[in-house]
């Protein structure tokens, strides 16, 4: 596996008015699996907003490595969209393609291969004409997935890509990320609610704890003590 | 018939009232759209009337300065309109940036400034009663007396206005459907929002200008309402609702003309029974599937 750095996070502080974390110092390099869990309002999306370039960080840096630009695919909370719009799955999709879309030009006939190609990645091509959200969870969160492929991301940010989908449809989701991961080589971080599912499929788990972004020892958190102590994290 | 092809002839003394209400439903609409996609709905409502207290600024504002207009028709109206444009692309900026910023009590911010806007513009215009009663046909929606030049003029800003949203639609839809992607993907967010409220503003501006606030309000949301429902994209939604605007603009023109009704108020009236005519059919429809999968 490539382990070339992608984005490094320098004495990193996220938050809106005030620090949620402070001092991150992480590097993520190709083929990464972070999983980053938290209890709500840790800062988790925060975070990963941030890295995103979606919120300015209040103090430190995140740096992209430069022979990879525009290297962040932004998967958000399906619910934080507005449903109002009657917008197909592959319209969806299309949208990750406009950050390469000239001005005053209409999306090519390549890039609207590449939507199809996306969409066949995350084997969404079946329901990807019906109305995006008349979808299932599942299948919404797959489209998701397949416009921030669009985007040909080096790195995947998913924000809750498990939450409110039954336990399948979370396995299947996951094993998706797993194939991109080998074999397209994209490094990913996710947040989620799920200890077991980040045991079971990512490679480093991070845990938010007053105001500090911590690394758990895989091994370690497979012993009872160590799991006692992060639910104490999440539950007080 | 005959009432149809006295309307339709190229000597009709109304022919002008007739394009424009045709123009503004065919535009209106396209502002209505986007307002009822972004939940803005409320915005639509205080707009026309922040944009005819501009009128009515514009037109008061020589009376209040004792300034003396030598050629009366033409000055006012070219002061109406810098009016109108200037407080709606003001206000629309403005509020529609609280929009995005605060979470709370936007409907009850937006209440209190179209109060305060139409109270203003009768305090205003009990300075000039001229511009009082030319400002009081425009509320009531007498859409009588527009020359080639208005027509002309408004014709223009439209076409302008439409042509953006043909260029820029997809950027409009990005930035309206997921503004945190579109930061993701390095877009200038806060230039495209503004852009879209100019042209909202300006669809608002030239109709209030040249129909009225009621006619001008009636034609966004209405048309939208109606079609909503029953359409699956938003090219549908558009396309569709401007055609709802011409339809309406023109059937509410013959029916206006043969029973000598208000224009603006009857266009209104019109698209309203429209609007319960495609409600009753949606339920229809739904109660009719419900009975399909009950007895399969």
């Amino acid at each position: 596996m490539n382990t070339e750095w992608l984005a490094r996070l320098s004495n990193l502080s996220v938050g809106y008015e005030s620090p949620v974390i402070e001092e991150i110092n992480l590097e993520i390099r190709a083929g990464d699996f972070i999983g980053l869990l938290g209890p709500n309002g840790s800062g988790k999306t925060t975070l990963l907003k941030t890295i995103a370039g979606i919120l300015k960080p209040l103090a430190g840096d995140v740096v992209f490595n430069e022979e990879y630009p525009s290297t962040v695919g932004y998967v958000p909370q399906k619910e934080s969209l507005n449903p109002e719009f009657l917008l197909s799955g592959y319209e969806v999709v299309l949208m990750g393609t406009y950050g390469r879309k000239k001005l005053f030009k209409p999306v090519t006939r390549e890039e609207k291969d590449f939507v199809v190609k996306c969409l066949q990645l995350v084997d969404a091509e079946l329901f990807a004409r019906k109305p995006f959200f008349e979808l299932s969870g599942g299948q919404r969160q797959r489209i998701l997935i397949a416009r921030a492929l669009a985007v040909k991301p080096r790195l995947l940010l998913l924000d809750e890509p498990i939450a409110g989908v039954d336990l399948p449809t979370a396995q299947s989701i996951m094993e998706l990320l797993v194939k991109l991961r080998t074999e397209q080589g994209i490094a990913i971080v996710f947040v989620t609610h799920d200890i077991s599912m980040t045991l079971r499929y990512a490679n480093d788990t991070f845990v938010i704890h007053q105001n500090r972004l911590l690394k758990l020892n895989k091994e370690e958190l497979r012993s009872a003590d160590r799991i006692e102590t992060l639910l104490n994290v999440y539950f007080g | 018939m005959s009432v149809l092809n006295e309307i339709l002839s190229p000597d009709f003394l109304l022919r002008n009232s007739l394009y424009i209400s045709i123009l503004a439903g065919l535009v209106c609409p396209i502002a209505g759209v986007y307002l009822v996609l972004r939940r803005m709905v409320f915005l639509g409502i205080a707009l026309p009337q922040i944009s005819s207290l501009g009128i009515a600024v514009a037109l008061t504002i020589h009376a209040l300065y004792g300034v003396h207009l030598d050629t009366h028709a033409a000055e006012e109206k070219v002061l109406a309109y810098a009016g109108a444009l200037g407080f709606s692309l003001i206000a629309i900026i403005l509020l529609s940036f609280a929009e995005i910023r605060s979470k709370s009590n936007s409907e009850s911010r937006l209440g209190a400034v179209y109060v305060i806007a139409m109270a203003l513009s009768i305090l205003i215009l009990a300075q000039c009663p001229n511009a009082e009663k030319g400002w009081l046909n425009l509320l009531k929606g007498e859409i009588i007396a527009i020359s080639d030049t208005d027509l002309i003029i408004s014709a223009i800003g439209f076409g302008i206005v439409i042509i953006c949203f043909l260029l820029f639609n997809r950027e409009f839809t990005l930035m309206s459907f997921d503004r945190e992607m579109a930061l993701a993907l390095r877009k200038n967010v806060v230039f495209w929002d503004v852009f879209l409220f100019v042209l909202l503003g300006t669809i608002i501006a030239v109709s209030v200008i040249s129909v009225g606030p009621l006619v001008a309000f009636g034609f966004a949301i209405i048309p939208p309402l109606i079609v909503r429902h029953h359409v699956s994209s938003i090219r549908a939604f558009i396309v569709f609702s401007s055609l709802c605007g011409v339809v309406g603009a023109f059937c509410g023109f013959i029916i206006s003309y043969k029973n000598d009704l208000p224009l603006g108020p009857t266009d209104i009236v019109l698209l309203g029974i429209a609007a319960v005519i495609s409600y009753l059919c949606r339920k229809t429809i739904v109660f009719i599937r419900k009975i399909k999968t009950i007895k399969k």
